[in-house]
Parts: structure tokens; sequence; C-alpha cells
């Protein structure tokens, strides 16, 4: 079934189209809860909350060619992400100066070489400001200014966040050591 | 800072299930939850209902004691008081000043007496005494004037058989005050300092020729006046 018939059935409160629609996007979107938000168990309870919320708004939605659907959806389940981390007060930008830079090159070989739950695990041990910049930058595809009007802060921060998120991920990625 | 990096980062990701990533998400469990909140979209359209039925009820209510209390204040004490048996007109209750003829000096007059007698008053005697005089008696009329405008004589002796009846003043344009002639003692023991302030303050009820003496208190002389004229 395509995704242009299974969301004319959703937009027809069709279950059957929506359990179809929910099982072809349901691991992606779990993945992607867990880039922002560390325990499981509160990364399920976004994720529901992100599909309800799909499938309610699902008239509003209008397709317009391959991946927009799963677009979508990910706008929503990182908006949900967002707002959880602000209910639960983690969203706070940290200053860290204890970071440093280590060799780039050395770097990409040991990504290749690395274990993606490990990735995943030194993505989620980042601060949560350093880890959502990240996230909405390199995940998301979202420039300085969209992440600075999504989280409220200036352009600049915006900028030095990322910069400390990259160091500080290729540093545990190169195994050196990184003092918190 | 190079895109390669981020480029294998993100595929590296993107590619990967939660079964790699080393979860195992209960997909039923989750569906179960969503479908569960699906169905619960219903129930807020009921909230308002019954908000909307509790808030109705709350106006009704509100509007049913707001009538009442509209009513209840039009049948009690807003209306002006009336003495009961209101008889004769003392249209003049200003002083009144006597009657050429017939009046002695010295003697209240019946206007005199009848604007001793104010709204403030209500004496029992007077109200026993409350018989409607008969039409076109004038009873404390004004003053009969000299001169052309003057009634003929033979009102006078009305005017004069109807000086032993005190009349009621008709009290309808304002809340007259019970007040009791022991009150007015009481009263006056307070307010009276020296005889020239009573008689300042009392000028427009006694008239020039019955200043009071210097050692008996107004409200008694009104009363030997009223007990007078009863006689």
């Amino acid at each position: 079934m395509t995704e242009t018939v299974l969301i004319e059935a959703c937009k027809r409160r069709e279950s059957f189209a929506q359990r179809l629609l929910y099982d072809r996007f349901v691991d992606k979107m779990y993945v992607l809860c867990l880039r922002y938000i560390v325990s499981p168990t509160d990364a399920e309870e976004v994720l529901s909350d992100g599909f309800f919320k799909f499938f309610r708004n699902i008239d509003q939605f209008t397709y317009i060619g391959e991946g927009s659907v799963q677009a979508w959806l990910s706008k929503i389940v990182v908006n949900e992400c967002l707002m959880f981390l602000r209910k639960k007060k983690q969203l706070v930008l940290t200053i860290d100066d204890h970071v440093t830079h280590s060799n780039l090159a050395e770097n990409d070989t040991a990504l290749q070489q690395m274990a993606t739950k490990d990735i995943l695990r030194y993505i989620q041990e980042m601060p949560a400001g350093y880890r959502t910049v990240l996230n909405l930058y390199v995940f998301e595809d979202r420039s300085h200014k969209e992440i600075a009007s999504l989280l409220q802060i200036s352009e600049s921060t915006s900028k030095s966040q990322l910069f400390k998120a990259r160091a500080m991920l290729r540093q545990r990625i190169a195994g050196v050591g990184y003092n918190n | 800072m190079s895109s390669s990096f981020e480029q294998q980062l993100k595929e590296r990701l993107e590619q990967s299930s939660p079964e790699d990533l080393g979860y195992r998400p209960d997909r039923e469990q989750l569906w179960n939850k969503i479908a569960t909140q699906q169905k619960s979209r219903k129930i807020p359209l009921r909230l308002w209902v019954s908000h909307a039925a509790a808030i109705a009820a709350g106006l009704l209510i509100g509007v049913f004691f707001l009538a009442t209390y509209k009513d209840r204040e039009g049948d009690s004490g807003l209306k002006p008081y009336s003495a009961p048996q209101v008889t004769a007109v003392a249209p003049q209750q200003e002083a009144a000043p006597p009657a050429t003829t017939g009046n002695t000096p010295g003697a209240p007059t019946a206007a005199t007496q009848q604007a001793a007698v104010l709204p403030q008053q209500s004496l029992p005697v007077q109200r026993r005494q409350v018989a409607s005089p008969p039409q076109g008696t004038a009873v404390a009329t004004k003053t009969p004037a000299t001169g052309p405008n003057a009634p003929p004589a033979q009102d006078l002796p009305a005017v004069q058989e109807k000086e032993q009846t005190p009349v009621v003043a008709q009290a309808e344009r304002r809340k007259p005050k019970v007040l009791h002639l022991m009150d007015i003692d009481n009263e006056n023991t307070r307010v009276m300092r020296s005889p020239q302030q009573q008689n300042m303050a009392w000028a427009w009820l006694v008239p020039p020729n019955q200043a009071t003496s210097a050692g008996t208190s107004f409200s008694a002389q009104l009363k030997q006046d009223i007990l007078k004229f009863k006689n």
C-alpha cells in the first residue's frame, strides 16, 4: 500500500491504515526519541504522544512526495521531545571549558569502527544542551537561526554549543580523556 | 569541522533499528496506548457539555435570586413612610402667622399647634383624632391674609372650631421619624445649650410670643399646650 493511499485512509480515521503507518515509522521515530531523551520509558511516552498528534492532525497534511510523511512525522516528534525537555527543565545550555580538540582524521576512522549503540551512548551522555543542538543541526538539518528560535537562544550560543558538542563527541570517539 | 564525520554519524544512526542500539520497545503496547488516546478524544466533548450545563444552571439560579430580590425590595420599606390615617392636609408646615381674628395673644393657634405637630411626631392623641375632616373645611389652611383675597369671615368660625382638633400633618413627601415626647425631652436636653440657641433652632416653630422660659424645656411646654387643647 503506498503512502498516498495510507494517508487518505488515515484521514478517514481507518484504524487499519493507521496501524500500517505506525508500523512503518515506529522504529525510526523511536531512535529519534532516544537521541533526545535518555530514558527509554520517557522516549516511549513521547513517541506515543507524537503519533497521537500525527493522527489527530493528519487532515492538515498534504502529501507532496516520497519522504514527506516521514519528514512531517519527524517534525512532530522532535517538537514533542523539545517540549518534554522543557517541561522536565532538562534543556539547560552548559558552558564547558574542559573540551580539548583532537585530530579530525583519527576521529573519522574511529567512527567507522565504532558500534552504533556506543555512538548513541556517547550522544546521550553529553549535556542536554549540547545534545539538542547537535541533533537539530546534524540530524534534523536545521540552521543556527532556526535552532536559536526553537530553543530561544542566540545564534552565537547555538554555534558555540554545536562546536563544543562536536568536540566532546570526537574526544569520546577517539578515546581521549574528557573532564566534566 | 568536516561534514563527513557528521554525515557518517547521521547515516549510522538513521539506518539502525532499536534492537541494534540495544533497545527492545513493546510496539504493541505503544500502539494500544495510541489507540486509547484516540478513543478518549470523545470525552472532552462530554466535558464541554457538562460544563455548559453547569454554567447555564448557575445563570438560571442567579437570575432567579435577582428577580426575587427585586420583588422583595419592591414590597419592603422603600416606600415612603405614610402615617396611617392620613387625613387633614396641612400644606404649610412653616410658621403660619397667627390668624388675624380669633387669635388671642399668647394662646397657641391651630396653625401653630399644627405646625408644632410635625411629621416627625406621631402623637397617639392625634392619631385618635384622625377623623377626616369634612371636605371643604379649611383646617390649618394658609393663614387668612388680609386683603382682597382674604377669605370671607364666615370661614373663620370653622377654623376656630377646628382649632381644638389637632391635625395630623400628612406626611407624603418625607419620611417622618417616630419620635416620642420622652425622646424629644432627651433631645432637647442635649441640644439646648442656651435659650438663645434654642430659640434660634426652633425659631421657625415657636412664634415670637411663645419664647420659653429659661427654666422650662420646650418639649415640656409643648406637652402642656397639647394637653390644654386636648382638654
